[in-house]
């Protein structure tokens, strides 16, 4: 009996001591913010805040950096150095945006002189005696690889500065909080791109921009980056960016690190495999064996977490989804082809688009694919009880944000179809980058009757789905496999050529070995070992090794708000 | 011994209250939160909230879990849209389960063997083998082990596969490195105990009464020195069964291991719960069976429970 009564002693303990805990972290950001901060770091006259929004300051830092030293340090090489904030492969009016508009602000190599000029600047404004005196913190997440980045601007700041860097840890997801929140002074960040425009990129340091947590801001910028959308010709566009983009470098919004490159290997005579920073991260559709009688394709994914279309949230399930489903139209590398839509106009003003579908489009089990089923899966996409993470793909979209909110009817989105054939999209804002993104696995069409006769198992199980892709799913096993055989009635049947595709799932280093013994035909390979496998061919004798961007640049974002605990946001 | 199993049955459940009641709270404690995709506009980000019901206040959303969880729903998967906790556990844990227990079949035959062939030849060299392959087994981590082996079997030899689960050939390296480290223990454990028994009185008496070595070691040494094992078994058969992260991930196994690695890292917090609670049902009823079993095995436990019955009968 006693012995009971002190159980339910202690589990009353536990109890009341976890509550406690869980409501006191509520409270927490509402403390007083930046009495402490200030504190520590004024030791002079001058807060460190002052000190991040002193341009020449943030200048000195960008100018103080060697880039090829810490790509050489942290990624033995792999990555690019980033001297500039879009992605260099972007699309732009003739060949690249990077070549059309290059950038001479930061070079891949420091600039010592010009640093050490600015940062007198800075000091001599801020009345600062000796840099010793500045201490300012970097803050990254506990994921690896980012801190041998952090470590080497640490060393570099300091030895070529002579000011003090402290490193901070935090998981993962409080970055992404600490980011928004502005509760950083300089904090990594990186961006993938959602559709080939320096829009996708340029958006996110707009002064009114949530994510944009150090609050940088510029009104010329924000002229540029906002109103560039409204021009139909591309070169206008894209010279009003590159403007932006120099003004942001100019200004030291924040310190380009790096450009991602990702390391791959595939069988030699696996040919068609496109993989690109847009799209699904590998694009088989076309892809065959040469000089072989089997067309079998087998590879993997780290995790797939759906291949419900509208329910995507994870890059890998777009690999997955693109197979068995395809949307208005189809991305491959940098070219945007038809898809559904046969062809399409966008209105001069950019505020609407409109697709004319392909007559003998239709479902796999060869049912009439028409406009209405797009309005119906972009409704679904928009509708709050769908709960669909990537939702947000629709924020151009007319109506979509009060829809989103559940302040008005999915009816009043702003898609329609005028006849079978025709569907029409209408934005709030200009939209004339749009395009590309129409490829993303949330646009593709699914069938009302199935979605509404499944309800949450849809998708579920190869059973549970119908598609239109050029592929059709024989089996999924979820976390486990997806297997494919081309679809019989797809409209471009004759370009297939692979007689069947199976996606497994497992951890990326697996992958690589079971890609060495032959039983996967490509695989990404583990960046840490990735530098001898690209320099020696002979390690690798069946398999061709290669690196390609996958759109990832990183950068520090710096503190501008004048405040580094979030207390500006 | 009802009255005793009920006791504990009732222990059990009350240890698996207090389990999911601090993982509840505590993994609401990690910073962040499940939906803070860079991506996703702060409005859809409530949106999603108020889907799950994460709105509410965290007492309230802790009594729907328990009320959920009565009726052996685990819930919704935060981050695999679309995926309920029970779903994902009844995908998954046949693969952990099915590795699991050709691992620990593995360990705990070729354990016991060694445990007494060492014992019984203790201080020469096959005791000194034994004894070093338990010591290995012990301080070498799966990682090292697994690694070693797919380098060796897989990739040089290219005897094995690398990894998948299709078929005999597929279990022999993954099921190999995880015993490694049972079958280790489960030698020592034995070896120790055995030595231990071995000088006893009773072995002597055995021994004079004419019984054969096999019959002296298997009816007398074995069976009293085995306790210790039984004892391990509890944890080791939850630990085991429901999925090694490590192994599973190095062998491309689609089991349970890398949903309580991932899940806390995606902050998916009814994944974390789900995999705890299932975690913790299988831990506290594997230790409930080796209770049981320890009576089975050693009779004089049974009796330790019958005089107690009989004191309580004598108070009432």
């Amino acid at each position: 009996m006693k012995q009971s009564k002190l159980l339910l002693l202690v589990f009353l303990l536990c109890l009341s001591l976890c509550i406690f805990a869980a409501c006191a972290q509520e409270e927490t950001p509402a403390d007083d913010p930046g009495t402490e901060e200030g504190s520590s770091e004024a030791s002079g006259e001058f807060t460190v805040e002052e000190l991040l929004q002193n341009k020449d300051f943030r200048l000195a830092l960008n100018y103080a950096l060697d880039r090829e030293e810490y790509v050489a340090v942290a990624s033995s090489g792999l990555y690019y150095p980033g001297t500039r904030f879009v992605l260099p492969l972007v699309a732009g009016a003739e060949t690249t945006y990077a070549e059309e508009y290059p950038m001479d602000v930061y070079q891949s190599t420091a600039d010592l002189e010009l640093a050490q000029q600015h940062l007198t600047a800075a000091m001599e404004t801020l009345g600062i005696s000796d840099p010793s005196e500045i201490t300012i913190k970097i803050k990254i997440s506990d994921d690896e690889g980012n801190r041998p980045i952090a470590e080497n601007c640490q060393d570099q700041w300091n030895r070529n500065l002579g000011i003090n860097v402290e490193i901070e840890t935090v998981t993962y997801r409080a970055m992404l909080d600490d980011r928004v929140a502005g509760n950083f002074e300089l904090i990594y960040a990186g961006w993938m791109p959602d559709y080939d425009d320096p829009y996708t990129y340029l958006s996110y340091f707009v002064s009114t921009n949530a994510q944009n947590g150090g609050k940088f801001s510029n009104e010329r910028y924000d002229e540029l980056v906002n109103t560039a959308n409204t021009y139909s010709d591309k070169a206008t566009r894209l010279a009003m960016y590159a403007e932006a983009e120099q003004i942001l470098l100019e200004e030291a919004g924040i310190v380009p690190l790096q450009v991602r490159q990702r390391p791959w290997a595939y069988a030699n005579n696996l040919k068609g495999i496109v993989r690109y920073y847009l799209g699904p991260t590998v694009d088989y559709i076309y892809a065959y064996f040469d000089g072989q009688e089997e067309q079998d394709l087998s590879f993997s994914q780290t995790d797939i977490p759906t291949i419900d279309p509208q329910l995507f949230n994870a890059s890998a399930s777009y690999v997955a989804i693109k197979g068995y489903s395809e949307g208005l139209v189809h991305t491959l590398g940098a070219e945007v082809r038809p898809g559904v839509a046969e062809s399409w106009e966008i209105a001069e003003d950019n505020m609407s688009m409109t697709f004319h579908l392909r007559q003998d489009a239709c479902w796999s089990d060869g049912s009439p694919l028409t406009a209405n089923d797009f309005v119906y899966a972009f409704r679904r996409l928009a509708d709050p009880n769908t709960a669909a993470s990537y939702s947000w793909v629709l924020s151009e979209v007319k109506n979509a944000t009060a829809v989103l909110a559940g302040e008005m009817a999915v009816e009043e989105l702003g898609v329609s179809a005028p006849d079978d054939y025709t569907f029409v999209i209408e934005f709030d804002v200009p939209a004339p980058y749009y395009l590309s993104f129409l490829d993303m696995p949330p646009f593709h069409p699914v069938k009302q009757e199935l979605v509404e006769q499944y309800g949450v198992d849809y998708a579920s199980s190869a059973d549970t789905l119908l598609g239109n892709g050029p592929f059709v799913i024989t089996e999924y096993l979820v976390d486990q496999s997806i297997t494919m055989v081309p679809n019989e009635n797809y409209w471009d049947r004759e370009s297939i050529k692979l007689d069947s595709v199976t996606i497994h799932v497992m951890d990326q280093d697996a992958a690589f070995d079971l890609m060495r013994t032959g039983e996967l035909d490509l695989a990404d390979i583990p960046v840490d070992v990735a530098n001898s496998y690209l320099e020696d061919a002979s390690l690798l004798p069946d398999h061709t090794a290669e690196l390609f961007m996958d759109g990832a640049v990183d950068w520090f974002c710096i503190n501008m708000s004048g405040s580094t605990t979030g207390a500006n946001n | 011994m009802p009255k005793y199993i009920l006791k504990r049955c009732i222990i059990a459940v009350f240890t698996l209250l207090v389990l999911i009641t601090i993982i509840f709270f505590l993994v609401r404690l990690l910073p962040g939160d499940p939906f803070n995709d860079p991506k996703v506009t702060d409005e859809v980000r409530a949106r999603l909230e108020a889907y799950y019901g994460m709105d509410k206040p965290l007492i309230q959303q802790y009594f729907a879990y328990l009320g959920n969880l009565l009726k052996g729903d685990f819930g919704v998967s935060l981050i695999y849209t679309g995926r309920s906790v029970n779903s994902t556990i009844a995908q998954t844990f046949p693969y952990s389960a099915d590795l699991g227990l050709r691992a620990l079949g593995l360990a705990l035959v070729v354990g016991l063997i060694l445990g007494t062939l060492a014992a019984q030849k203790a201080g020469r060299v096959i005791d000194y083998v034994c004894v070093l392959v338990a010591i290995i087994g012990v301080s070498m981590p799966d990682f090292i082990i697994g690694a070693l082996l797919k380098l060796i079997f897989a990739i040089k030899l290219r005897v094995l596969p690398a990894g998948l689960w299709n078929g005999f050939s597929y279990t022999i390296l993954p099921v190999v490195a995880l015993s490694f480290y049972t079958l280790a223990l489960i030698t020592r454990l034995m070896r120790s105990s055995m030595l231990e028994v071995i000088h006893q009185d009773y072995i002597l008496t055995a021994k004079a009464k004419g019984l054969s070595n096999f019959q002296v070691i298997w009816r007398h040494q074995i069976r009293n020195s085995i306790l210790p094992i039984v004892t391990v078994m509890g944890p080791l058969v939850a630990a085991v069964l429901t999925g090694t992260f490590v192994i599973e991930s190095m062998y491309a196994i689609p089991g349970m291991g890398k949903f309580y690695v991932e899940s806390v890292h995606d902050l998916d917090y009814t994944m974390v719960l789900g995999m705890t609670a299932f975690y913790g049902i299988f831990l506290v009823s594997a230790n409930l069976v080796v209770d049981i079993l320890y009576g089975i095995v050693d009779p004089r436990i049974k009796l330790a429970e019958s005089k107690q019955k009989a004191d309580d009968g004598e108070e009432g």
